[in-house]
């Protein structure tokens, strides 16, 4: 578990293109509504593991979800 | 920067990367428990040597633990919802229970002697119906505040 910031991501673009709503993702990857908030505001970095399950229900690669060159 | 984004920052600067942080987390975790057995202890104890009327000061550490839980907890509950209470054993909750009553019984026996008879039997009545009440309630009302966190929260968050 990290609780330190984790900077930007666009976990929020891509839930939004998969039309999938926050609930919807945290359901899929097993965690609350609150982590996915939180990944998407940057508030929380995911375990490797937490963020290879949303890359999967994403159907992207993490360098895409998380990587450090974003749109 | 509030105090407790101070405390935060203060220990997370303590240690030099992620692994080590989690560690000192899980630590503080421990030590917190262990915090709370010996300090429910010390309140029996407290109540037991402090002599006659000076009984009922073992209020104060009692007070300044509940105060010091209650902070942790509205800090958590501003992000996280309440945590579910389960994983005591009933070794565990007994001790709890029995050294509940050592605490309530050290501090009616000293106030016995300044305090009317009937007052004394009606406080350790209402005591032990507090701790009988708090034993059979208390994961009802963790489960629901946990529930209600949630959706409090979740009712705070931005457009889905």
């Amino acid at each position: 578990m990290t609780t330190q910031s984790g900077g930007t991501n666009t976990v929020r673009k891509f839930r939004r293109w998969s039309e999938l709503s926050q609930a919807e993702l945290a359901e899929r990857t097993g965690v609350s509504r609150q982590t996915i908030a939180n990944i998407e505001k940057g508030n929380y970095s995911p375990s490797v593991y937490l963020a290879l399950s949303i890359c999967k229900v994403l159907d992207r690669t993490v360098e895409e979800v998380f990587g450090e060159e974003q749109d | 920067m509030s105090y407790n984004d101070k405390i935060l920052a203060r220990y997370d600067a303590s240690m030099d990367d992620e692994f080590e942080r989690e560690m000192l987390y899980r630590s503080i975790a421990i030590s917190y428990t262990w915090a709370i057995w010996l300090l429910y202890i010390a309140f029996a104890v407290l109540a037991w040597v402090l002599p006659g009327v000076y009984a009922i000061l073992v209020i104060l550490p009692i007070a300044a633990l509940i105060i010091a839980m209650a902070t942790g907890d509205s800090w958590l509950r501003k992000r996280a919802p309440y945590p579910r209470l389960n994983g005591y054993s009933k070794l565990e909750q007994c001790l709890m229970v029995l050294i509940s009553l050592a605490v309530i019984a050290g501090v009616i026996w000293n106030l016995s002697s300044i305090m009317d008879r009937d007052f004394s039997i009606g406080g350790a009545i209402g005591a032990l119906a507090g701790i009988a009440a708090s034993a059979f309630i208390l994961k009802y009302l963790t489960t629901h505040q946990r529930r209600k966190d949630r959706e409090r929260l979740d009712a705070q968050l931005d457009e889905d």
